[in-house]
């Protein structure tokens, strides 16, 4: 591995074979993954799940919402589709390393506002904020059709935050029925003179949204793609700073568990399960359930299922105590006076943008 | 920016909603579903109340249930006293045979002689089948009144049709 050092007016100056001493960017022009000093070699990609390995959610969906991949918001309005996890085969691993990539079908329905698109939020504006960045991924099409992509900044909820802005960067993309990187460099604008909303930055982001099918009335954002229906795959999606895209995949903090842990902070399944040998009739069961990761804000707890749910047990349930971001208590009533009380249940918390 | 959750119903529900009938949602401010109850309410929604009528009369009615049970549970305790399973199973083949002595002598008490025997008192079989048979009695009419005083709150219980009635039991 070759590291090439660059002067501060971005001039290549020599190769090292030893750590750099003084102030000094390294970069790497030519996109083969040479290792960039002074940097986390995790966290190379703003983006979480870019490389559409997580589906908690499910392997496909139809609804507008949070619903397969983990990070990506699936919306639609007017508009429909499903959108599905789709396993890369050898045509796809002879040019790129990945267990899945992400398919859009769109059908789409005419109307101004009507859109399809894929977007994710990236937690907290001031990450990209007046940087140069670069998104690069591949992608291909049932025919040769363009698609679009925007970057948005969002300033936050409480008190009076700036308007949100979108449009940043706006393209179309051109893709084709074969497999093909593309690269795009944007320049995210500076938060100077903006106004954060008082909730927190957690509730800022900058999004990235990739528009598959959108109306006229949002031409203004979509550099006027226009509707289509059709098919629409999408892997190794990155967003890394600089005018380069790096060819490697690097997953989140440089391990898979990582990018695990990164996803869990926003989206969680979480299964409990509580035994206990006598209850007296209304005497309750139960305890603290703690969150794998923190999660940004206190989640929307779903109960998914009561499996194993014991006789005994009242079915009407309370498990809302004390949820915060790192936890939840969860209790069951006992219903018979006496005997095995028993219940396991499974939960997602969502602590999505 | 675009938000598209459906709302189907939303609940009070402690410190947040219940969205949708399965979703709890926190009123915690950044929370997605939040956002949207935020903006639904605004749209000039109202979340339904925490508990229905119907769904506090069931608490209503599940709690005076509950310490039904428990008084009737106490007094059950305080009449048996220390007295093990063993020998309450003992109890109507010790009447059994009291009675039957008592109206015949000629009868046959193996449990009563035999305990006889066992306690070393100087007792007789007829004296202690006149305290079984007296103790049997007063069992009888103190349970009697535990289990008839259970029984007509359980059915009260069930029959009210308010909180208040439920309360007054």
């Amino acid at each position: 591995m070759s590291i090439k050092q660059y002067n501060d007016a971005g001039t290549f100056s020599t190769t090292l074979s030893a750590q750099p001493t003084a102030n000094r960017t390294i970069t790497v022009p030519d996109g083969s993954g040479t290792l960039l000093m002074g940097e986390s070699i995790g966290r190379r990609n703003y983006l979480i799940n870019g490389n559409f390995d997580k589906w908690d959610y499910a392997t496909s969906q139809t609804a507008s919402a949070y619903g397969s991949d983990n990070r990506w918001l699936n919306e639609h309005n007017g508009s429909s589709k499903t959108h599905l996890q789709v396993a890369c085969g050898d045509a796809e691993r002879a040019l790129f390393n990945a267990m899945y990539f992400s398919r859009n079908q769109v059908s789409s329905s005419s109307g101004s506002t009507n859109f399809i698109t894929k977007d994710q939020k990236i937690e907290n504006v001031n990450l990209l904020a007046g940087k140069t960045v670069t998104l690069s991924f591949w992608a291909k099409a049932d025919t040769n059709r363009n698609i679009a992509i925007e970057f948005v900044q969002y300033f936050g909820t409480g008190g009076s935050p700036s308007a949100g802005i979108s449009g940043i960067g706006s393209q179309l993309v051109a893709l084709t029925t074969t497999w093909k990187k593309f690269s795009i460099t944007v320049t995210i604008p500076s938060i100077v003179g903006k106004t954060l909303g008082t909730d927190g930055v957690q509730t800022t982001y900058t999004a990235l949204f990739i528009w598959l099918d959108a109306g006229s009335g949002l031409n203004n954002r979509t550099a006027n793609l226009g509707q289509q229906s059709g098919t629409f795959d999408i892997a190794q999606v990155k967003i890394e700073d600089g005018s380069v895209a790096t060819t490697g995949w690097h997953p989140y903090d440089g391990e898979f568990g990582g990018e695990v842990q990164a996803c869990e902070r926003y989206y969680e399944v979480i299964t409990t399960s509580f035994i206990t040998s006598y209850a007296g009739n209304g005497g309750n069961l139960g305890g603290k359930v703690q969150f794998t990761s923190k999660k940004r804000i206190a989640p929307t707890l779903t109960l998914v299922t009561d499996a194993a749910l014991h006789s005994n047990v009242n079915v009407g349930i309370d498990y809302q105590m004390s949820l915060d971001i790192a936890g939840f208590v969860e209790y069951r009533t006992m219903q018979a006076s006496s005997g095995v009380m028993q219940f396991s249940s499974r939960f997602t918390a969502s602590a999505e943008l | 920016m675009l938000n598209t959750i459906e709302i189907t119903s939303v609940k009070i529900q402690q410190n947040g909603w219940l969205l949708n009938g399965n979703m709890s949602v926190p009123d915690a401010s950044g929370n997605r579903e939040r956002e949207s109850i935020m903006a639904w309410i605004a749209d000039g929604n109202t979340p339904e109340p925490e508990f229905a009528d119907a769904e506090l009369l069931v608490q209503a009615k599940a709690s005076k249930l509950a310490e039904a049970t428990a008084t009737y549970n106490t007094s059950v305790t305080a009449l048996v006293g220390n007295t093990d399973q063993y020998e309450q199973t003992s109890w109507s083949t010790q009447e059994a045979e009291a009675r039957a002595y008592i109206a015949s002598d000629k009868v046959l008490t193996p449990l009563l002689s035999g305990m006889v025997v066992a306690r070393g008192l100087s007792e007789t079989v007829l004296q202690f089948a006149n305290l079984i048979i007296a103790n049997a009695d007063a069992y009888r009419n103190a349970y009697a009144t535990i289990l008839g005083t259970y029984q007509a709150n359980q059915k009260a219980i069930s029959k009210a049709t308010t909180v208040a009635e439920v309360q007054a039991i």
